[in-house]
């Protein structure tokens, strides 16, 4: 096989929400950017932004204003990644992301400095920070408890509509639910085999054609996140002109479309502006040369090229990323074998309950770095003078139970780039 | 909701269903006499639940209790004949590695003959021919005839073909009182501890047959039963690593069993003296110490994928424990044998216990429980358990691994999706078991359907299966309100449990794969404020 | 010989009117098709493709090279036929028109043309014994030979044979004998005619009723008044090397033949057998003679693939159907042959898809089933080209497969997979495979599906199901629903691996590898696929599916799991 190899400003290396974030601010700031890691875990994204919702979380606090929440949480623990991002950094970041998605035809929307709240598909709410357009009128809806009918689908499982309206009944009265046929569809229905059906026309008239009895007095109706794989702009506009109401749609059980319209929109627009995609390919080694960049070995099992890069940012996630590997008794970085910082022994990792109020401690082992997001070695000095870690690989954090991963991947990110650009 | 409490007359009153407990109901029902069948939570909750699954020929005890072992042979061939269904009979072997006690290993075939056990002698090379996971530093190899059985195919077909004769199941039904007068238990109060509804049971006779919990019992009367309580630990791997049931050869200790269960295999135990029956986690230090001992046997259960690690408390009985021997680790110098306890002799005249003993001879303690009983009732009819073949029941099939998918693959029933995908049960499966759940049952949907199937016992261990299995409750409407929140709570609670344990490597990543769906998405961490409401 | 004359020219219009027919077939409607088809083969002459027609000539449709480049064995048998049977029929089945007047010496039985009448006639015999041994001794082949195949090939034997045991008959006619000897022997001596009569019975076995003297002085007197007057037409019997041997087995029933007047009746049976051979050609696999080569050159002009669309392609389409001559080197070579076995629906290789295809395109009235089979033959292909590259008459079958799917698509029946659906059947999963996963030891353990860490990081995710394009295919029938490819890898991690191989899907991935691709664990999830059909293969490669009849219908109701 004819081997590629690559030179370039940075490598960014993962391939999920991070490491897209941090290879669109680098090639908006003129880098030449070079992405590897599989795509794995965009796959599995609802394609809500959270930004900060929960602090402390032992409390279990819900905070309307995630940057009060943020320096809430700051004041209390320090190692979190958002203490070495200015605030105005963190609205950049948000800005340029939500920017570049809407031009990929996948627009966002949100309150400046509040947090919403929209409907899961197990019927609680999520309190977040951005969300798809296509998600907006949940918001709207939830807090006008405006009457509302919930569509879904003989064949969808894990989402019926009874269970949300069931679960909210106490609270929001006016949830109605209907479960319909989808045209043409029978037996098990796959999300991604449905938005792609609805890309088409007589699909949407077909299945507008279906809700329109049973809409009655209702204010929204909301569908299973299926509206349109490739063109989701288009295939929500139209159906909200066909049925006349207003819609929404609430997030599926993963892997789900939302996830795929991500992929798409990331591997398009960033090819758009001149990424050096190498993904399916996975760092197998690094060396560092004279000048002090990197060359790294590349390849799926054997080295098929090399990536001369100057600088580095490492994104790569964290266990199920595969940026993290936890052996029996300790848990090691993958890449570049960077000391860990971590509770010791297992027994220290989880709590016994799984629901526990206080989050898992292995959930806050991580990468701790310097004030410029530069992962420290042994020695307690920078690893390397040009890596960067950005992400959920990040010590001091519980991105699941904070509601802190996308703020997180886009803030680290966008000041590790900044960094790099600077030098 | 009425507070009264409802009231059932009875001839005897079984309390504990585990396999000893659904094994007398069944007995006593074969033998005319009507009763019924308290648990605390449900089928087979306790040790009868948390255990092997292995079938013993006997070889496991020729040195240490040649009685049990004679039972263990008698009991196992017993089963295999009459409950076909329920036994894997795929064999034995008791292997020795480099290390291991060679005097034990060559008095081992004749004590096996001295019980009547068969034991054939096996090559080391021809043992890993029939069992290539074997270690290669084998020196010595025994075919003797174990085999495996499913304890919850076992329990729930004994219930429902006693409840077929007229015997009342009633689950998440605690004895919470006896109204004790004149040396006899006149009356025993069920409570429910989910909904708080009482049920009033008056009984001629009374068989305390709750296992561990059997001292807690005796005590409501006023009794006293010395009981040792031992957890012992298990792993269950993602796959079947063996076709045959493989022992250590030697005295017997920690994890020297490996059984298969259908498409996996099960390690293990442990035997940790605990004091308390409830205290039954499986810990972080027994799971590595399991696969520390276990890879010397079958060195590939230290890199294999574990789904998850359970445990079981062994009610061992303190009499027979200080008759048989010096406890020096952890109780398993105790005898295995069964006790009953006939109370007359403590002054309550028609109150008995059963606890101790082993799965495989769950039908002999049954007989003698059922004996006494028949006995003190007047009763002259003989058992029958021993000579009647077990009926297979729907109730129960569905814990076999490997049904379900199969039946879903020759139904072909395009409205027949799967719920649970890694054990690949189906909406009508669960329809089915939802139809055969006890009517006086209240207790979570999702953890009983768990209990009767193999829904959550995959490589998911419940994180997906508990959504879609929940979302179909509710279009069955089978659950209302928020009461589904609390379902999967509990449910992955529970598999919780199992699953902490064994966290690195794949699990660890499929943990964290579920906690970012169920909290990160669901936020299901900030919901145990809301209370249970409506439910099935 | 009128009788003979009108049998023939009844035979010669049959085969001309046959002819026509087929043509009419290739190029209807005329209109359309015939400028489209002289502009293709004036396009392919003149931009140059000449050069890749004259070669085909040659080497593919007088030499064969690219049958001997398949099987030596196959090549060795067909060229001996074809030269065989073509020397004979330029040599001696045109005597009159060919050999008489343009060679002068001409005489059948002189050399070398007796010994060349006997070289050809071998090569068909042994040409046609060879190929019906290959037939029988390739068990895929074997299975696909029809009544055709057989009665074609007998006919070859029979029209040979006859010729032979003719000449052989009339060399040991007494009668005959007697013929020749009132026209050459012009009124000889008692003694000369008995010398003469020693002489051939010594060399060339005529037997008579009253044995000629055998002393040496007899037969050397006999042989002179011989070679005075027969041997200007008559060569040594050695040149004779097949019609020898039988003079010599036949001797002892000489008489009996005689009495029979076995001559007689052996010329007719010979000379009818080749009418027959003549009036059939157009209906039978022989039609090959004729297509074969218009076909090979066509493909030569157009190459592979060829043009999809137009009139052209149409008639090269037609033309296919009537060139195959089953010989079955595109089952041989088929891709997806292997799920033949699995499936026992014979449309799934290209030969008897033609046929299927042959009935379905012509408007022949077909069962149920076997639309049903011509449907899941059509949509089992790959297109991989194999059948195309192989095919010895220079079909491009692709192009058929293509064309058909298209049609079967339209028109129905769709639904390929009705005879998978019974076959899952085929063999019953043994209960023992759920219980004893792993019975067959070590040394068969497959290499992923026998290996439990192949799925030991997989989270069931679903994701290879979510990118299966053949998974986003699936219609809305009942018979649709089937394991998608996560589903697939829980049965064979479950250790359910039989039950995995009869799911359709294992048999209908395309390899296109996105599922291993996108799988975010790095699950081998088309290597495993793969795996499969080849275990199904090489369990089912001695089941002779044909004994088992119509596979069980499958009934929603009572499921095999009951």
């Amino acid at each position: 096989m004819e081997r590629k190899d690559v030179s370039c400003d940075v490598l960014v290396i993962g391939a999920g929400l991070a490491g897209m974030a941090a290879s669109l601010f680098a090639l908006e700031k003129g880098l030449v950017t070079a992405q590897a890691g599989l795509p794995g875990e965009t796959l599995f994204a609802s394609s809500v932004l959270d930004l900060m919702a929960v602090t402390p979380i032992e409390e279990g606090r819900l905070w309307e204003d995630p940057f009060a929440a943020i320096a809430a949480e700051i004041a209390q623990n320090p190692a979190h990644p958002y203490a070495k991002v200015a605030r105005k950094d963190i609205e950049a970041a948000f800005g340029a992301f939500t920017g570049f998605l809407a031009q990929a035809g996948m627009p966002y929307a949100g309150r400046d400095g509040r947090n919403v709240e929209i409907l899961t598909p197990v019927g609680t709410s999520k309190r977040t920070y951005r969300v798809p357009e296509s998600m907006w009128k949940a918001v709207l809806a939830m807090e006008e408890k405006a009457p509302c009918l919930i569509v879904d689908f003989e064949g969808l499982k894990g989402f019926s509509a009874r269970q949300i309206a069931e679960t909210q009944k106490a609270d929001w009265p006016g949830l109605r639910f209907v479960r319909l046929d989808f045209p043409g569809m029978t037996g098990d229905l796959y999300v991604e085999k449905m938005a792609f059906a609805l890309e088409g026309e007589s699909v949407r008239q077909a299945l507008a054609e279906a809700v329109r009895p049973h809409i009655g007095d209702a204010a929204y109706v909301a569908f299973p996140a299926v509206l349109g794989h490739y063109r989701p702009g288009k295939v929500f506009a139209e159906m909200e002109r066909l049925l006349g109401v207003g819609i929404f749609e609430i997030p599926t059980m993963p892997p789900g479309v939302t996830g795929l319209r991500l992929k798409a929109a990331f591997e398009e627009g960033l090819a758009g502006k001149g990424l050096k995609s190498l993904f399916q390919k996975l760092v197998l080694g690094c060396r560092v040369e004279e000048d002090g960049s990197f060359l790294f070995s590349m390849g799926r099992n054997a080295e098929e090229f090399t990536v001369r890069a100057k600088a580095a940012i490492l994104a790569s996630g964290r266990f199920f990323g595969k940026g993290l590997k936890a052996e029996r008794e300790l848990v090691r970085e993958a890449v570049f074998g960077l000391p860990v910082e971590q509770p010791k022994g297992r027994a220290a990792w989880h709590q016994k309950d799984m629901f526990d109020q206080a989050g898992h401690p292995i959930n806050r082992a991580g990468i701790v770095t310097d004030a410029r997001l530069r992962p420290l070695g042994a020695d307690g000095l920078p690893a390397f003078p040009n890596l960067y870690a950005a992400g959920s690989i990040l010590a001091g954090q519980d991105w699941i139970r904070m509601k802190c991963g996308a703020g997180t991947a886009l803030a680290t990110a966008y000041a590790a780039v900044n960094d790099i650009a600077a030098g | 909701m009425s507070r009264k409490p409802k009231r059932i007359e009875t001839q005897a009153l079984i309390i504990g269903a585990g396999v000893t407990g659904a094994g007398i109901a069944r007995d006593l029902t074969l033998r005319g006499v009507s009763c019924v069948l308290a648990e605390k939570r449900d089928v087979n909750a306790g040790a009868s639940g948390g255990n092997h699954g292995l079938l013993h020929s006997g070889a496991r005890y020729v040195a240490s209790d040649m009685e049990a072992a004679t039972e263990c042979r008698e009991e196992g061939a017993l089963l295999k004949r009459l409950a076909p269904h329920c036994v894997d009979d795929a064999g034995g072997l008791f292997v020795a590695v480099e290390g291991d006690d060679e005097r034990y290993v060559a008095d081992f075939p004749a004590m096996c003959a001295r019980c009547g056990i068969e034991a054939a002698a096996l090559e080391p090379a021809r043992a890993r021919e029939l069992e290539p996971a074997l270690s290669g530093r084998l020196i010595a190899a025994y075919k003797v005839p174990d085999a495996s059985v499913d304890p919850f195919m076992l329990s729930l077909d004994n219930i429902a073909d006693a409840g077929e004769r007229g015997m009342v199941f009633l689950a998440n039904a605690r004895a919470a009182a006896f109204t004790v007068k004149d040396g006899r238990i006149v009356s025993t109060l069920l409570f429910d501890d989910e909904t708080g509804e009482e049920t009033e049971v008056v009984a001629d006779q009374v068989i305390n047959a709750s296992g561990a919990w059997a001292g807690i019992v005796a005590r409501l009367a006023g009794l006293d039963v010395d009981l040792v309580y031992s957890k012992g630990t298990l792993l269950v791997t993602q796959d079947r690593i063996a076709d045959m049931v493989i022992n250590r050869l030697r005295k017997a200790t920690d994890a020297d069993i490996l059984v298969p269960g259908g498409t996996v295999s099960i390690l293990g135990t442990t035997s940790v003296t605990v004091e308390d029956p409830e205290d039954c986690r499986p810990t972080i230090p027994e799971v590595d110490h399991i696969i520390e001992e276990g890879a010397a046997m079958v060195p590939v259960l230290e890199t294999t994928r574990y789904i998850r690690a359970y445990a079981g408390v062994r009610p061992l009985f303190g009499k027979l424990a200080s008759a048989s021997s010096q406890d020096e680790d952890g109780g398993r110098g105790i005898g295995r044998g069964f006790a009953l306890l006939d109370h007359a002799r403590d002054g309550v005249v028609n109150f008995a216990t059963i606890t101790g003993g082993k799965l495989t001879t769950y039908r002999l303690m049954a007989e003698k429980a059922a004996d006494l009983v028949c006995e003190k009732l007047g009763v002259a009819a003989p058992c029958l358990t021993r000579e009647t073949p077990l009926p297979s029941h729907a109730g129960g099939k569905w814990t076999e691994p490997g049904l379900a998918p199969r039946t879903w693959l020759a139904r072909r029933d395009p409205k027949d999706a799967l719920l649970c995908e890694c054990e690949m049960v189906s909406k009508g499966v669960v329809d089915e078991l939802l139809a055969s759940m006890p009517r006086h049952k209240s207790g979570p949907a999702l953890l009983s359907l768990g209990l009767r199937s193999r829904i959550g016992k995959g490589p998911c261990q419940g994180g997906f299966c508990s959504l879609r299995v929940c979302a179909h409750l509710y279009d069955r409407q089978a659950l209302y309100g928020d009461a589904g929140i609390e379902e999967i709570r509990a449910f992955l609670g529970g598999r919780w449990r199992g699953v902490s344990p064994i966290l690195w490597g794949f699990p660890l990543m499929q943990a964290e794969f579920q906690e970012a769906l169920h909290c990160g998405l669901m936020g299901l961490e900030l919901h145990n404020h809301k209370s249970r409401k409506g439910g099935a | 010989m009128t009788v003979f004359r009108l049998t023939l020219a009844i035979a010669l219009c049959v085969l001309v009117a046959g002819s026509v027919v087929m043509a009419a077939r290739w190029f209807s409607p005329a209109g359309r098709r015939l400028p489209a088809c002289a502009s293709a083969f004036g396009r392919a002459l003149f931009r140059g493709r000449f050069l890749a027609m004259s070669r085909s000539l040659i080497l593919e449709i007088l030499l064969q090279f690219h049958v001997l480049r398949q099987s030596p064995v196959r090549w060795l048998a067909h060229f001996a036929i074809f030269a065989g049977f073509f020397g004979l029929f330029f040599m001696h089945a045109l005597e009159p028109v060919l050999s008489r007047p343009y060679f002068p010496d001409y005489e059948p039985t002189l050399d070398p043309y007796q010994f060349l009448r006997n070289l050809f006639g071998a090569m068909v015999l042994l040409g046609a014994a060879l190929a019906l041994v290959r037939r029988l001794a390739v068990g895929r082949l074997r299975r696909i030979s029809g009544p055709e195949d057989w009665l074609a090939l007998g006919l070859l034997f029979a029209i040979i044979l006859s010729g032979h045991l003719f000449d052989a008959a009339k060399t040991l006619s007494e009668r005959s004998f007697d013929r020749m000897a009132a026209d050459y022997l012009p009124s000889p001596a008692p003694e000369e005619l008995e010398a003469v009569k020693a002489f051939w019975a010594a060399s060339y076995g005529s037997v008579f009723e009253t044995p000629p003297p055998k002393d040496p002085q007899t037969v050397e007197a006999g042989k002179e008044l011989s070679d005075a007057s027969c041997a200007m037409c008559h060569a040594p019997a050695s040149s004779a090397f097949v019609t020898r041997p039988m003079v010599l087995a036949l001797q002892p029933i000489a008489p009996e033949m005689e009495r029979l007047r076995a001559d007689e009746w052996l010329h007719d049976a010979h000379y009818l057998l080749f009418f027959l051979f003549i009036a059939w050609l157009p209906f039978s696999k022989f039609r090959h003679i004729l297509t074969a080569p218009v076909s090979l050159l066509c493909r030569a002009a157009a190459g592979i693939p060829g043009e999809a669309g137009g009139p052209a392609a149409e008639t090269r389409r037609a033309m296919a159907l009537d060139a195959c001559v089953h010989c079955g080197a595109c089952s041989l070579v088929c891709s997806v042959g292997p799920s033949y076995e699995a499936l026992a629906d014979p449309a799934v290789l290209p030969s008897e898809k033609l046929k299927s295809l042959f009935a379905y395109w012509r408007g022949k009235p077909q069962s149920v089933r076997d639309r049903g089979r011509l449907a899941e033959g059509s949509f089992t292909c790959t297109a991989c080209y194999r059948c195309s590259r192989i095919c010895p008459c220079g079909i491009d079958l692709q192009d058929l497969w293509l064309a058909s799917k298209r049609e079967l698509n339209e028109k129905g029946p769709k639904d390929p997979y009705v005879f998978l659906r019974g076959r899952a059947e085929i063999p019953p999963p043994p209960v023992e495979t759920l219980m004893r996963p792993r019975r067959m030891g070590a040394a068969h353990l497959p290499r992923l599906t026998g290996d439990p860490g192949t799925f030991a990081p997989c989270v069931q995710c679903s994701t290879c199901t979510s990118v299966c394009p053949v998974t986003a295919a699936l219609g809305a029938s009942p018979d649709d629903i089937d394991a998608s490819p996560h589903q697939i890898m829980n049965l064979v991690r479950m250790g359910l691996r039989d039950d995995a191989i009869a799911t359709r899907m294992v048999w209908n991935c395309v390899t296109c590898y996105k599922c291993q691709e996108f799988c975010p664990q790095g699950i081998k999830v088309a290597d495993v696929l793969f795996e499969l059909r080849n275990l199904a293969h090489a369990r089912l490669r001695d089941v002779d599916f044909q004994d088992l009849g119509d596979p069980p219908r499958t009934d929603a109701a009572t499921g095999r799991g009951a």
